[in-house]
């Protein structure tokens, strides 16, 4: 240590001149942008819209088939492959909604479950649902007609857009088929808001074939989800902190709200514009609880919640519930004094 | 802009060669450097440059005036407006809303109607590292330890990127005489630069990164879990925590050395610590300095009574605390952590004061341990509702699968507590041996280990935790 308590250098490591750190770090983030080529294109791919994300995936694009040829990717493939993550960098291109035609049913009867028959519950989306989801897993772990699939199955920075970051269409169908929910809770949306790419045509977002392609994905994803015969209670966007993100959100909720009552009985849209809004209609950090004391609701990205937001969110799921199916023990939630 | 991104790699490509040409003229320098941190912060938020640049002026301009004035009651008034001007402008970002509902609550339970209204801003990033800097700067003054220097200078010390959003936290004695002294740009440290930008990089994409894969859904949802799972996922979020802010640390070191600068160690194996003690000596050293010497001595430190010394340890480790968030859980943190710091003081005026021997180093190190990880609970919970859930299912809840116990996290558990156990040189020996290849190799050399590494860290890397303090 110096005078001043600084770490001194250790007179047995050689140094070396400025020009060639430059060097040697030149060459590092190129070896690594040669090695790691296909993650780079995948996250390249994912960031939020704009001139970026253009750059990004264009010159990313060319370091991976560059990285192709010279099969500089292979030490990545095989790591992965022995941790058992080989799809990691998939990147999938197509878009296969199997339910191509919506069969818009309507459901007469609620089923009822009980401890002997429970309810099978599967939580599902993208960030949004990470932390609403353990908060109803807690709330319900004491109800032996309700039975949890799965625990909460969020995966962050995905949504129904771009499904070469990750394919809801391809991962949906087959957890339904494995896990068998008899109700779903699923949220997306929340990176949504930015134009289509690849497959389906550079559409800007909000313009009509926009609002057209994402009704039809919305409208996928919830056959998918009752395609088994479960319902689906279909969280619906959070009102945001910023205005501008707010107005994308609710074009999107109305779409997602519009094709849920086209299957009355089987699926629920929750407004959560409306649940997580104060006493005003207006965006809030702090909602009051069930004793009217103000608890912090947002985090501090004023998107995600914080537990008195995600406690919001998990008893709307609750009544959602309660309206698409009978269980016993799940009664119906208190309201929050102030909070819509 | 975070680290382990790259738009960091691109931004750090332009400013290193632009370093260097400029630093025989540190005016340029200085300047262009500026600008850089600026332009890093700015990605973020750019509104967070001018909460910056507005907390430069303030606090040069009381600097300069407590320097300026002669008498002693002008410089304490001046010296408690800069003490004031700085709690005010970190309270208000940080701290209001905490307060704001704290006291809405009490006056609620007593059946008062109060509505002090909530601010609705985002909380910019790295606040609190550059206010208590800012805060040294002019304690120091007023002390008449350290001289103010220009507007430029300072600007640069508050702002440079390194350390500007998560530490460590270093004073103006410490940084501000190397910018005036450049180093030779003939000898660059940068074998050591390297090597801490890996491992941090390490700790904070494949330890801290793997152990959150358990510790989120167990602390989201207690009672889901198993007793063996929850207790692995206390240990983890120790891990956690240590990879994720000392990575930070590390990285932000390893980037200042290429820059040729050197900032203080922030960490010295924390998880070896055989007292309460030496733990806040190893674990984020800066802040624990900080702490020593602008509250705790301040305050008195040991020098008056027994009951004053505890008292002034109590405050010291409650502010700490409350440093870390504005949340009850963090003050109950820092007020276990001052706790401890009592007893332990007491046990060893007794054990002195009866002669008897200093404890088995063993069992010392288990205690300190467990109790460290103990108060991590409180940190880690977004209430104490949940911290006491957390507890409760260690003790209930065995019998119940253990899903959650993967390979990996066990083993990033173990590697995160095993390297706190090498020897003191281990990494200096490594870093000498290293430094003798060719700078072509060193790079190529690390590209690959940037290749494992990224390979090796799960999908979503989340941001640094303690951005948030």
């Amino acid at each position: 240590m110096d005078e001043h308590g600084l770490p001194e250098q250790d007179p047995r490591r050689r140094t070396m001149p400025a020009g060639h750190v430059l060097l040697a770090v030149f060459i590092g983030l190129v070896v690594a942008s040669l090695l790691n080529a296909q993650g780079m294109h995948k996250q390249a791919l994912s960031q939020g819209p704009g001139v970026g994300r253009e750059i990004a995936g264009t010159l990313t694009a060319g370091l991976a088939g560059v990285s192709g040829i010279f099969q500089l990717d292979e030490p990545r493939i095989l790591l992965k492959a022995a941790l058992g993550r080989s799809g990691d960098d998939k990147l999938v291109g197509k878009l296969a909604i199997s339910a191509s035609k919506p069969k818009v049913p309507v459901a007469t009867t609620k089923p009822v479950f009980s401890a002997t028959h429970p309810m099978r519950l599967y939580l599902t989306g993208d960030s949004l649902i990470t932390d609403p989801g353990p908060t109803l897993l807690d709330k319900i772990s004491n109800n032996p007609a309700i039975k949890p699939v799965s625990t909460t199955d969020a995966h962050a920075a995905t949504g129904l857009v771009q499904p070469e970051i990750f394919n809801w269409f391809d991962y949906l169908p087959k957890q339904i088929k494995a896990l068998k929910p008899d109700v779903t809770v699923a949220t997306f949306g929340a990176n949504d808001g930015l134009g289509f790419t690849g497959v389906a045509g550079a559409e800007e977002f909000g313009s009509a074939a926009w609002l057209a392609e994402y009704r039809r994905r919305v409208s996928g994803v919830m056959d998918e989800m009752t395609a088994g015969g479960g319902r689906v209670v279909f969280l619906g966007l959070p009102i945001p902190r910023d205005p501008g993100l707010a107005r994308r959100w609710q074009q999107m909720n109305e779409i997602q709200q519009s094709e849920a009552a086209k299957r009355a009985g089987l699926v629920v849209w929750v407004d959560l514009f409306k649940k997580l809004a104060d006493k005003n209609g207006h965006y809030s950090d702090y909602l009051p609880d069930s004793s009217g004391q103000q608890q912090l609701a947002r985090s501090s990205d004023g998107i995600h919640y914080e537990p008195q937001g995600a406690t919001v969110v998990a008893d709307a799921i609750i009544e959602a519930i309660n309206q698409l199916v009978t269980v016993p023990g799940l009664g119906p939630v208190t309201p929050t004094p102030a909070a819509g | 802009m975070l680290f382990p991104t790259v738009t960091f790699a691109i931004f750090f490509l332009i400013v290193l060669p632009l370093n260097w040409l400029t630093m025989h003229n540190p005016r340029n320098w200085r300047i262009m450097m500026l600008v850089a941190s600026y332009l890093f912060y700015a990605w973020w938020d750019p509104w967070f440059v001018l909460l910056l640049a507005g907390s430069t002026l303030f606090n040069q301009l009381i600097a300069v005036r407590i320097f300026k004035a002669e008498a002693p009651r002008a410089r304490k008034a001046l010296l408690w407006v800069g003490i004031a001007g700085n709690l005010a402008f970190l309270g208000w970002f940080k701290y209001w809303n905490f307060f704001a509902s704290s006291a809405q609550n009490a006056a609620h339970t007593l059946g008062i109607q109060l509505d002090p209204g909530f601010v609705s801003t985002v909380l910019p990033i790295g606040i609190s590292f550059y206010t208590f800097m800012a805060l040294s700067y002019i304690i120091d003054t007023w002390r008449g330890t350290y001289e103010p220097v220009s507007l430029s200078r300072f600007a640069v010390f508050l702002s440079f990127f390194p350390h500007l959003v998560a530490g460590p936290i270093v004073r103006p004695a410490e940084l501000i005489p190397q910018f005036d002294n450049p180093p030779d740009p003939r000898e660059v440290d940068a074998t050591r630069g390297f090597a801490l930008i890996l491992g941090g990089l390490f700790l904070k994409v494949v330890l801290a990164s793997t152990c959150a894969k358990l510790v989120d859904p167990v602390f989201g949802s207690p009672k889901l879990h198993s007793a063996p799972e929850t207790l692995l996922a206390i240990y983890a979020y120790a891990v956690q925590i240590f990879s994720d802010f000392a990575g930070y640390s590390t990285i932000a070191i390893g980037v200042a050395l290429l820059l040729g600068f050197r900032f203080p160690d922030n960490f010295n194996s924390p998880y070896r610590a055989t007292s309460v003690q030496d733990f806040w000596r190893r674990w984020h050293m800066t802040l624990s300095r900080w702490l020593r010497d602008y509250l705790y001595i301040p305050l008195g430190g040991n020098r008056g009574s027994q009951f004053e010394t505890e008292r002034n340890l109590m405050l010291t480790m409650v502010i700490g605390g409350l440093w870390h968030g504005a949340n009850w859980t963090f003050l109950f943190w820092g007020a276990l952590h001052g706790t401890a710091l009592i007893v332990e003081r007491l046990a060893r005026g007794r054990r002195e004061a009866r002669g008897k021997p200093p404890m088995a180093k063993w069992l010392a190190w288990l205690i300190t341990f467990n109790f460290v990880c103990f108060a991590w609970i409180f940190f880690r919970a977004d209430s104490f509702g949940q911290a006491l859930s957390v507890i409760e299912q260690v003790f209930t809840g065995w019998g119940v699968p253990s899903t959650g116990i993967t390979l990996g996290v066990v083993a990033a558990v173990a590697t995160g507590l095993g390297i706190q156990f090498l020897p003191v040189n281990f990494w200096s020996d490594v870093q000498a041996r290293l430094s003798r290849f060719p700078f072509y190799a060193q790079g190529a050399a690390a590209g690959v280990v940037l290749m494992v590494i990224n390979a090796l860290g799960p999908a979503g890397v989340a941001p640094f935790i303690y951005f948030q303090f």
